[in-house]
């Protein structure tokens, strides 16, 4: 050492020298282990406290009449959770939080301290290793307490105040409230939602994945105070699609009001109307009784049988309607023509071994258009008698009967119709009258299609299009909805020679009340007796029924009236149904009228409309509003009108126009300033399709 | 006089004064990118003011001749034992509640940064008074006991983590001093036992603290917390880090202080491997040029000053890294030069204007 004074300090420094350069190799060691072996994972676990992944609820679908009435919509609101395990003091919090919502005190309180109580007990018992009894799927969160659902802006200012302040634990959260502009109306078919926002009957509920979309995911950057920084989207998730359904607003609720008052003069437990477009299966309108209001949508109990959709989850016994089938399939086959006798036993059929068959008025000999026309149960006996079992199973299976129709609504019932193998003996003389089987309105509604169309089964459907909202505005994109093509079941030939036979049945059978002024109408009526299994007895009550079409030489409809429980039978309780129901669907639906309205035309205040019918009609009636006798073209009402009849606009504003246009439906151009002086066509006309009215105006 | 003052500044250790600045710019760097919208987004500028302070500090203290300051540490000793008793009763009301985690480098802490200093210099002074190459055990237990005195009134505020500073400058003087190599095992084995009856002494945290060292996954949430945050920040910063301000565990709080005692987390968050290496390395040159000095020095007690300054440092950065990367129980000591705070950066430029003083003398004697 150079120097003798530090003596052997100097080599003991070295020393020192080489701990250091120790340690900086272990350190150096260790964060070569922490930052290039492990870095992967302390990425992760960087991340994992991050990061979140939250969903981003997406927004659900509108529900739409086939005119673009909203039926039911979605509102975004807000909801008020709090975390009850980040509550210090379930008092203090409860004594600020519940008055601004409305909530009492010591309720709140009580909560908040009983969800905190079993968060404790589960961790106090995973801490000694006991298993708490499991807790069913309902069971309330122990990390989030809903405290109020859709807020109004004074609780959530009030909220927000909260927030900014001691009570950084309320949470706001998004949430949806369902609105249904129309109320009750198609309550059956639209549905409703439960607690949770999902679907539990109807459309609601049917199409609930397509309408509720699919949830995106977005991932938030917080810190660790879950303070967010950054947020950005993963997952766009999937927009809830808009549903059109074939429901027509103004023709559902003609079916609602004329099935309620039907139900009050007849007596009837329940009924259900089911309109029909023959052509392509199109649901027009689903009425259901007894219905309830939106508010008091029955949630359990034995009043869930309310929300039923009776037209298609309830079969009953067809009754004589299935006339209609055992008839067509005796000129189908060829074995029958319209004009073919028929002896009708007087009335009295006896069947060897059970008791004969009963007629309700005895007839001598009828022709088959005959049996039809006055619903001889003895004269279809005969007839499928001649055909046999295995053709009637034929034809049962040909109109759809025993089988779905997949109109797109939950809960259908097939109906009952035994396999063939299972029949009785004795099955088709009955089943040719209506009984041993049953079926739901949409399958009747399916079944008379096949007359009313010239011989195609046809699948009824409910939903028109769906179309999915691009989440960025552009345009809709269309999601397409497949039904079966028609399927050809009987000839055009036979189709239309049943056809007139059932607008006999109107004309001069058992529907005579089934008439519809300036239309002619096809159909058959139905009365099947009630038997009481407990009571051993029948009880004078009845399924009464209707099934028809209108016109008769193109139906544009099918109307299927079902009465259950009804004193009245279906000739004097369905039957005047179908005629209110189709008038007003034909004239919305602007089908040309074919016959003088002459004899049947109501006259009197009797016949005018209620108020409220006449706001909802009045788009819909052609030439309503006319200033009486203005044009000779009035009189003739009812014969050549293909369109509406145009108003007398001269001498108003452009606004009350435009207003007057828009109530009547009609396309118009307004084209000046001040007060009409000139319109083409001229008052009264007829608008013909696909023009608009010109209006021209001057000051 | 003019003529001296341009030697004196030529003469002075300029690698080692290049060191000390570039750590303390990429601390100040550090810290301005770890207090990004904090209460603390000023304090990067309040660090370079401490640091050019700092400067001026290692000059001055470099003038007065060390000879001189040996002379005097009976009356720092005893002045800087008054002014710990003062500031244990006015401390303890002041700052009592405050100690968990040091965001203020209180009163009571400054006085126990510089007293480093007073220690420093008596371990010098004694053990250069020493007649013999070999300590007795009267010596050790002398030098002992003066080391020991200050200790515990920093225990007492409660400071363990500084105190402790203090064994390394004793450590390192008695080593170089002359200790036999039987003493050495008779303390080491001394240690051993009082060690396991220390534990009682310590208070709960300070016991939690040790624990969670051991075994920091025991509770994540509470004392585990800032040593399973700063291995993540460091791990997560991988090869080449995320850039400066661009560290998400340190932009989104989740590292504690991360411009004091989790310093070089952060950075090593934001600079990844490469850049913590670099930052040894330039610690590793700095701690090399001061034992560099100590080797140079013109006596004895020129060379433990030295050593003993080095011998601070290191154990500052031996416990902080080593607490960052979850080797060494947290005990809340900064990163000299790099971590923020103005004791903490006068008192390093103080010590090395100790080094600089000597290194000074080293021609004139």
């Amino acid at each position: 050492m150079a120097r003798p004074e530090t003596g052997g300090a100097s080599h003991r420094a070295v020393i020192v020298g080489r701990i250091i350069f120790v340690w900086a190799a272990l350190v150096a060691g260790r964060l070569i282990q922490l930052q290039v072996f492990e870095h992967e994972e302390w990425s992760r676990a960087a991340r994992g406290q991050q990061q979140h992944v939250v969903p981003v609820p997406s927004d659900r679908g509108e529900i739409l009449d086939r005119t673009g009435q909203t039926l039911a919509a979605s509102v975004r609101t807000q909801t008020a959770a709090v975390n009850p395990q980040r509550v210090p003091d379930p008092d203090f919090f409860a004594g600020n939080v519940a008055p601004i919502l409305g909530l009492g005190v010591p309720q709140l309180a009580e909560e908040i301290r009983a969800l905190q109580l079993r968060k404790q007990r589960k961790l106090e018992a995973k801490k000694n290793g006991q298993t708490l009894p499991a807790e069913g799927a309902n069971a309330p969160s122990l990390e989030q307490l809903i405290l109020k659902r859709h807020l109004s802006t004074t609780e959530r200012a009030g909220l927000e105040a909260l927030r900014s302040g001691a009570f950084r634990n309320i949470e706001i959260l998004r949430d949806y409230k369902r609105i249904y502009p129309n109320d009750r109306l198609a309550i059956h078919v639209v549905g409703g939602l439960d607690e949770d926002g999902g679907g539990n009957f109807g459309i609601e509920a049917r199409l609930n994945a397509d309408l509720q979309g699919r949830p995106g995911k977005m991932r938030v950057l917080s810190d660790s105070r879950q303070d967010t920084y950054y947020s950005w989207v993963v997952d766009p998730g999937r927009q809830g699609a808009n549903i059109t359904l074939t429901i027509h607003r103004l023709i559902q609720h003609a079916a609602e009001v004329e099935l309620v008052k039907a139900m009050a003069a007849s007596g009837a437990w329940s009924g259900s109307v089911v309109v029909m477009d023959p052509q392509t299966g199109e649901v027009l309108a689903m009425a259901n009784a007894p219905d309830f209001a939106r508010d008091l949508v029955p949630k359990s109990g034995s009043d869930l049988k309310l929300r039923t959709n009776i037209a298609v989850q309830t079969p009953c016994e067809p009754g004589s309607v299935m006339k209609m089938i055992t008839v067509t399939m005796g000129l189908e086959t060829g074995k029958f023509t319209p004009e073919t006798p028929i002896y009708c036993e007087n009335g009295v059929f006896p069947r060897p071994g059970r008791r004969p068959i009963h007629d309700v008025h005895h007839y001598g000999v009828l022709d088959v258009a005959g049996v039809l026309i006055k619903s001889s149960n003895i004269g279809v006996t005969k007839i499928s008698l001649a055909v046999g079992p295995d053709k009637l199973a034929e034809y049962l299976a040909k109109f759809g009967m025993g089988r779905r129709t997949n109109v797109g609504l939950p809960g259908e019932s097939r109906g009952m119709l035994r396999p063939r193998e299972k029949w009785d003996p004795a099955s088709h003389e009955y089943m040719s009258f209506g009984h041993e089987i049953s079926a739901t309105a949409i399958q009747l509604a399916r079944a008379v299609s096949v007359i009313a169309n010239g011989g195609l089964l046809v699948q009824p459907h409910i939903v028109l299009k769906k179309e999915r909202l691009s989440p960025k505005g552009g345009p809709a994109e269309v999601v397409p909805v497949d039904y079966d093509d028609p399927v050809r079941s009987i000839t055009p030939e036979t189709a239309f020679v049943v056809r007139r036979i059932m607008e006999r049945v109107v004309l001069e059978g058992t529907g005579k009340a089934a008439r519809i002024p300036g239309y002619s109408a096809g159909g058959k009526t139905g009365s099947a007796e009630l038997y009481d299994p407990k009571l051993k007895r029948w009880i004078n009550r009845h399924n009464s029924s209707f099934i028809g079409f209108a016109p008769v030489t193109n139906p544009r409809i099918v109307v299927v009236v079902t009465l259950n429980g009804s004193v009245k039978l279906g000739g004097a309780s369905a039957a005047p149904v179908f005629s209110k129901v189709a008038e007003t669907a034909l004239r919305v639906l602007q089908v040309p009228k074919d016959v003088p309205e002459d004899e049947v035309a109501p006259t009197g205040p009797d016949a005018m409309p209620t108020k409220d019918e006449t706001l909802l009609l009045a788009a819909a009636k052609p030439g309503a509003d006319l200033p009486a006798g203005t044009d000779e073209e009035v009189t003739d009402q009812g014969r050549d009108v293909v369109g509406p009849r145009v108003p007398d606009f001269r001498g108003k504003s452009a606004p009350a126009v435009l207003r007057k246009a828009l109530e009547l439906g009609l396309p118009v151009h307004v084209s000046g300033e001040g007060l009409v002086r000139r319109q083409s066509p001229a008052p009264g006309r007829i608008l013909s399709a696909g023009s608009a009215v010109e209006v021209s105006c001057r000051r | 006089m003019i003529l001296l003052l341009r030697r004196s500044i030529r003469d002075l250790d300029w690698t080692l004064i290049l060191l000390a600045v570039i750590i303390t710019t990429l601390g100040i760097v550090q810290i301005y990118s770890a207090t990004l919208d904090t209460v603390w987004r000023n304090a990067w500028w309040k660090q370079f003011v401490w640091l050019i302070a700092g400067l001026v500090l290692m000059y001055a203290i470099a003038q007065v001749d060390y000879h001189t300051l040996l002379g005097r540490v009976p009356i720092f000793y005893i002045v800087g034992l008054l002014v710990l008793i003062t500031t244990l009763f006015i401390g303890t009301r002041v700052f009592g509640s405050r100690r968990w985690i040091p965001l203020f480098f209180g009163f009571h802490f400054q006085v126990s940064e510089f007293f480093k200093l007073v220690i420093i210099l008596l371990v010098a002074r004694y053990l250069t008074e020493v007649k013999s190459q070999r300590l007795s055990w009267f010596d050790l237990l002398k030098l002992g006991t003066l080391v020991a005195i200050p200790m515990a009134l920093i225990m007492k505020q409660p400071d363990l983590g500084t105190s402790l500073t203090y064994v390394p400058v004793l450590l390192t003087g008695i080593f170089l001093g002359g200790l036999r190599w039987q003493h050495a095992v008779v303390i080491g084995l001394v240690a051993a036992v009082l060690l396991p009856a220390g534990w009682f002494a310590l208070k709960d945290y300070q016991k939690a603290r040790l624990v969670t060292f051991l075994d920091p996954a025991k509770d994540p949430r509470g004392a585990g917390y800032q040593v399973i945050q700063s291995k993540i920040a460091v791990g997560a910063g991988g090869m080449w880090g995320k850039g400066v301000t661009r560290g998400t565990q340190t932009q989104l709080r989740f590292l504690p202080v991360p411009h004091t005692d989790f310093i070089i987390s952060a950075f090593g968050e934001e600079h990844g491997f490469t850049g913590i290496l670099v930052v040894l390395g330039l610690y590793f040159l700095l701690l090399m040029q001061i034992v560099q000095n100590a080797q140079a020095a013109p006596d004895r007690a020129g060379m433990l000053i030295c050593m003993g300054v080095a011998a601070v440092m290191l154990f500052h950065v031996f416990v902080n890294t080593g607490m960052a990367v979850g080797r060494m129980p947290v005990t809340g000591i900064p990163l000299p030069l790099m971590s923020y705070g103005g004791s903490s950066l006068l008192s390093v430029f103080a010590m090395l204007g100790l080094v600089n003083n000597v290194r000074l003398r080293r021609l004139v004697a």
